[in-house]
């Protein structure tokens, strides 16, 4: 029992990193008669060999599930309002679980406990308090003086170039110049400059984030709908009923003002267009067929969201947001990604001399 | 009242995309054969200025919780792994499918909006087999300043610079085939 107790403490604060319930983060640190009866005296112990209570036996969290009062030995009392733990819509799981942060997240944040204050490298020696803050000056150093030599490296790099290309009129190959001339133009122009257009959406990242503390959504709203057709479908599957209960405002409302902000794009600079084919690209490889289209787009979406549930996030939710916010995640996706598509682009293109 | 900012945001991320044309099958598609890096610069720009942004945002004291999403490897990796495959097959992504809707592209509203319901019921069903096996590792909020050790703006430093050095070498390369 006190090798357990070494988990209650960072559990209570992961439950209220979760976003708690004031009922689950009471539970912490009390002894409940649930545990004195069904672990301490072992009756009816709860099956330990299932991953379910393996993961969530790390305090006394019985009663977010199950329900019962927990400050009664009389088991007529303490039974008195046992419930189903997997009944009432995304309500017992939610009480710990923030319906918003859903999917792997949740579970992995759960798993993970707390976020420490600060982890050294995998390699380094145990972090010892007074050895802490030298260290991390060094490497301040180090990576400051590794900035500077790149920084100038970079600058010598611009002066070679720059002396090379000699009389010649320097030509400006970055578009933000162009781009800032005129709100007008910039408006209704088809295309943007990737620089331009990626620098405002980091903008609205840092906004979304900083300012309105969500991230950014791409998949989310996608995964509430899968989760409402789920709940009825599939009435026994956990996920769709707890992982990602009704109600998340933030996915739903970002993907239709996606969904806006694209159409107003394409009216502004008139390329609106009701089209059932890609414009360029796609009929040399896969051929003119619609029909072929609508399959391997559909195999394509249904492997990027499924993906997307395994990974936490998608492009934007997680690769843009994440890396915004300097996660690792976010760029242990990004290497993924291009790991994934160059050779899948590769075997594509490579059919297409395929008679 | 999170619907107005969302609203907004995902305005403002629609149309960002349907301007840098990743709405479009190729664009998406040539970013993994190296024929078009559209896809790698809006990213790596949006990531450089949303890290500047958020710093700055803590700094002045306007952020007081950024959302860092949970860093479990296994799944990152190997969710990245499937999600680039599809990217590359369908020339989809949940964001720029909303994108091409805007843009009146029936592929994506009706393949691609179905293969995204499709998929995520799909996860949906495998969650509990799943979940344990991706979710191994997990730390919760981690940061590469944390991780590495380091002061958040050096990180920030050297990461404007890596991607700076990255654009001026990709621009300088286009501009010379050019000539």
């Amino acid at each position: 029992m006190g090798r357990r107790f070494r988990f209650v403490l960072p559990a209570c604060a992961a439950v209220i990193l979760a976003g708690a319930s004031t009922d689950a983060s009471a539970q912490c640190g009390v002894s409940t008669s649930c545990r004195q009866c069904h672990e301490v005296e072992g009756k009816a112990p709860p099956d330990a060999a299932s991953r379910w209570h393996a993961d969530h036996s790390f305090g006394d969290l019985c009663p977010s599930c199950h329900g019962g009062d927990p400050s009664s030995n009389e088991q007529s009392i303490a039974h008195g309002t046992l419930g189903d733990p997997l009944a009432g819509e995304g309500k017992r799981c939610a009480a710990c679980h923030a319906p918003s942060a859903g999917l792997v997240a949740a579970y992995a944040e759960l798993r993970a406990g707390p976020a420490p204050p600060s982890r050294r490298a995998e390699s380094g020696p145990p972090p010892e308090a007074p050895r802490t803050r030298p260290s991390r000056t060094r490497r301040n150093r180090v990576g400051a003086s590794f900035a500077t030599a790149l920084a100038v490296a970079f600058a010598g790099l611009v002066a070679g170039d720059r002396r090379r290309r000699g009389e010649r009129r320097p030509r400006r190959s970055a578009e933000p110049r162009e781009g800032s001339r005129d709100v007008r133009p910039a408006l209704v122009r088809e295309t943007w400059s990737p620089y331009v257009a990626g620098g405002a959406l980091g903008v609205v990242v840092a906004a979304s984030l900083g300012v309105f503390g969500h991230r950014l959504s791409g998949g989310g709203a996608y995964q509430q709908i899968a989760s409402a057709i789920g709940r009825v479908a599939f009435p026994s599957a956990m996920y769709f009923r707890h992982v990602v209960p009704a109600g998340a405002e933030w996915e739903l409302a970002c993907v239709a003002g996606a969904l806006l902000g694209a159409f107003a794009a394409a009216r502004a600079s008139g390329s609106f267009r009701i089209r059932t084919m890609p414009d360029s690209g796609w009929v040399e490889t896969f051929g003119p067929s619609v029909a072929r289209r609508f399959a391997v787009g559909f195999l394509g979406a249904a492997l990027a969201e499924f993906a997307a549930g395994i990974a936490g996030g998608c492009t934007a939710s997680l690769a843009v947001s994440g890396g915004a916010a300097l996660s690792p995640g976010a760029f242990l996706f990004m290497a993924g990604m291009f790991a994934g598509g160059i050779p899948v682009a590769w075997l594509v293109r490579r059919s297409r001399r395929a008679p | 009242m999170t619907f107005l900012p969302a609203l907004g945001v995902g305005f403002a991320f629609g149309f960002l995309l349907q301007k840098a044309g990743l709405a479009r099958y190729e664009r998406i598609v040539r970013v993994f054969v190296f024929q078009d890096l559209t896809v790698l610069k809006f990213l790596l720009s949006a990531l450089v200025v949303g890290a500047v942004g958020v710093r700055a945002l803590i700094a002045l004291d306007v952020a007081t919780s950024v959302p860092v999403p949970a860093t479990f490897p296994i799944g990152n990796a190997a969710g990245g792994v499937l999600f680039g495959a599809g990217m590359a097959l369908s020339g989809f992504c949940p964001g720029t499918i909303a994108a091409g809707v805007g843009e009146g592209r029936i592929d994506y509203l009706v393949a691609g909006v179905a293969g995204l319901v499709a998929g995520a019921l799909g996860f949906g069903l495998a969650y509990p087999v799943l979940a344990p096996l991706v979710a191994r590792g997990a730390v919760a909020g981690l940061t590469l300043p944390d991780w590495l050790d380091l002061d958040p703006w050096l990180v920030v430093i050297l990461f404007m610079e890596m991607a700076g050095l990255l654009f001026y070498l990709l621009e300088r390369g286009r501009s010379a085939a050019e000539r």
